[in-house]
């Protein structure tokens, strides 16, 4: 059986991915509670492959070298998603990586994912690498897109438009639920309109 | 002070509209029909900017279905360019700037409360300028980024939103309402924050 593609995403409610300089948000726009933190433990605490962009994982890296505090970088999940086995797909990375058990995959993302969704025996699942993610919903190779959104627009600071370049997609609503009263996280299965 | 609903729908990567899809991206069900059908806010007077007047009132010249109920509502539409008489029923023009006589008419004693319909340069004036009580955004499940038009969210300042409400109807269309804080508005739109 082919395993499940997950691309799990962060959102502003106007579709903005993160923000510039100008934007004093913190970690999760301030907006995380309780419910969203553990609501996530939990989504990471099951056994399965991520899968992350270069860019995604050189920022990643980075933020947790230098992150601090109020990023989020040291919250629990995110500890945890380190931990899980990953791939991440570049032509100009190399191994060892700054994280345990992340391999390097040469070549198109298209075709790595594709030989991945067929070997793998646990479930994948992507958090962030826009441009990544992009190429592989437009392949049809991401099986559920789990969107959170945070209350908040960010017109001015706003940055990583999450569908800018996108093909058109019909989505299957699969999932949702409100965290902290103010929070929404949808997931939908995506299919090439 | 009569509340001011700024309402939309969209794709979920903000558009109000698409090219080639047809209305509601062809998604709307029974329930969402239903709910449209008796929402509360069927006593708020409806405004409007000129195109999305132009537009509403042009298909409900040709008959077009769903637009008989919008007949009996007290709409108000701000146009410079507009001129009376107009020719959609209960429709009143506002020739002075919208941002004034919305700040006005939410001070006027006993005034109805009011909701925007389209109009998306109309809604973000209205919002930075700190008039807009409750946003709402109706989320159809498309994603549209190759034939989506009028983003909505284009030129917003950074706005923080606290939820109020959300609702899931037929299964697939996601209901979001939330009370807008204006955090800081495009360079030379600050004035009207204050």
């Amino acid at each position: 059986m082919m395993a499940t593609y997950t691309f799990d995403i962060f959102s502003t409610l106007d579709g903005y991915g993160s923000y510039g300089p100008d934007g004093d948000w913190g970690g999760y726009w301030g907006k995380h509670g309780p419910e969203l933190l553990a609501h996530r433990l939990a989504l990471y605490g099951t056994e399965q492959r991520m899968v992350f962009g270069a860019n995604t994982y050189r920022e990643f890296a980075e933020m947790f070298a230098t992150g601090t505090e109020d990023s989020g970088v040291r919250d629990p999940w995110v500890t945890r998603m380190i931990s899980l086995p990953a791939t991440v797909v570049s032509t100009t990375l190399d191994e060892p990586l700054d994280w345990p058990n992340m391999t390097v995959a040469r070549g198109d993302a298209v075709d790595v994912v594709a030989r991945l969704k067929e070997t793998s025996g646990v479930p994948l699942r992507s958090h962030g690498s826009l441009s990544l993610n992009r190429a592989l919903m437009a392949a049809g190779l991401v099986d559920f897109v789990q969107v959170t959104l945070y209350p908040v627009i960010t017109g001015q600071t706003g940055t990583d438009p999450i569908f800018h370049g996108a093909a058109d997609f019909d989505l299957e609503l699969i999932g949702h639920r409100t965290l902290d009263c103010h929070t929404q996280e949808l997931i939908y299965r995506p299919t090439l309109h | 002070m009569s509340e001011l609903l700024v309402d939309f729908i969209t794709s979920l990567d903000g558009y109000g509209a698409a090219d080639g899809w047809p209305g509601w991206w062809g998604l709307q069900g029974p329930e969402y029909l239903a709910w449209l059908g008796d929402q509360p806010e069927a006593e708020h007077t409806v405004l409007m900017g000129a195109n999305t007047y132009r537009l509403m009132s042009g298909l409900a010249a040709e008959g077009e279905p769903g637009t008989d109920e919008l007949a009996g509502l007290s709409k108000i539409v701000f146009s410079a360019t507009l001129e009376e008489p107009l020719t959609w029923a209960n429709t009143r023009l506002v020739s002075q700037d919208a941002v004034e006589a919305v700040r006005n008419m939410k001070n006027a004693a006993g005034a109805a409360p009011m909701r925007t319909m389209g109009s998306l340069a109309l809604c973000r004036s209205l919002l930075v300028a700190g008039l807009v009580d409750r946003f709402r955004v109706v989320v159809f499940p498309v994603v549209t980024g190759s034939s989506g038009r009028e983003r909505i969210y284009d030129e917003y300042p950074d706005i923080a939103l606290d939820m109020i409400h959300s609702r899931t109807f037929d299964g697939r269309i996601q209901l979001l309402e939330y009370v807008p804080t204006i955090l800081s508005g495009p360079p030379g739109d600050h004035k009207a924050n204050t």
